[in-house]
């Protein structure tokens, strides 16, 4: 398990929301966080790799790596954080499941799970990252 | 749209997508992956050539929950991504209600369709409707 903070600026609110087809979006100050927008927390996680880093070579997630592939994604929302929120984002491993694939063989399903708490300790929302790969590429 | 079983809603939430909405979406959200805007790289790792995020696909389907719902009114946003969704793409969601629950929420399914119909995107949402 790991924690970083989540500043919730009203500019990225905006950046987000043009990118998710909201092109007139303005910058207001008081602007709700659009539906998927707590998945930009990755821009401030430490650890994140799908970005440059100078302490490794570019791009580090290669498909042969066998890291799998983003199946799905769920967000639970207690209250919905707002420019000027500050949020704590914690991660930890949620649960694991076997599926049988179309093809034949077994896939693997494992959830990352993200909390975001406000300033207060509250709450705010819930975020699950269904990531999915062939389970040969994993047992022992 | 009205709280009852059924009801429909559906939106064209993006109108030939964009390279360059690829990148903007990889900046805004801090994906970089080269997938989404590296050609070369796509191709080379057994793609016809980049594609979008399936984040992307879900938040510009959370358009369509916006207008349903309103920018607080949803208690949960869950989807699957099914397909790739290519550059060009012109993408519809349809939100249908499932469930009218007693606290005046309602359940919904969703799903967004490229332009050849195909279901690109398959999930389920709550909370409750927009006023009007």
């Amino acid at each position: 398990m790991r924690s970083f903070e989540f500043p919730i600026e009203a500019g990225h609110i905006q950046e987000f929301k043009r990118a998710v087809g909201d092109h007139d979006a303005t910058c207001d100050p008081d602007a709700v966080a659009p539906p998927t927008f707590m998945v930009a927390a990755d821009r401030y996680d430490p650890d994140y790799d799908r970005r440059l880093r100078s302490d490794s070579p570019w791009p580090p997630v290669a498909p042969e790596s066998g890291s799998g592939f983003h199946a799905g994604m769920v967000f639970q929302y207690h209250r919905h954080p707002k420019a000027g929120d500050v949020l704590t984002a914690t991660v930890a491993d949620g649960e694991e499941w076997f599926k049988q694939g179309r093809r034949g063989g077994q896939l693997r399903f494992r959830e990352i799970v993200t909390t975001f708490t406000d300033a207060d300790g509250q709450p705010c929302v819930t975020a699950r990252w269904i990531n999915v790969r062939a389970a040969n590429e994993v047992r022992e | 749209m009205t709280p009852e079983v059924g009801a429909q809603h559906r939106q064209v939430v993006a109108d030939g997508l964009t390279r360059t909405q690829l990148v903007a979406y990889a900046g805004a959200s801090g994906d970089f992956h080269p997938f989404h805007h590296d050609e070369t790289y796509a191709t080379t790792h057994g793609f016809d050539r980049i594609f979008a995020h399936g984040m992307l696909t879900m938040g510009i389907t959370g358009q369509a929950l916006v207008t349903v719902f309103g920018p607080d009114g949803l208690d949960r946003y869950g989807a699957d991504f099914l397909k790739p969704v290519w550059p060009g793409d012109t993408l519809t969601a349809e939100v249908v209600v499932t469930a009218v629950n007693s606290d005046g929420s309602v359940d919904v399914d969703i799903a967004t369709t490229d332009q050849h119909g195909t279901l690109v995107l398959r999930g389920t949402a709550a909370g409750r409707l927009a006023a009007g």
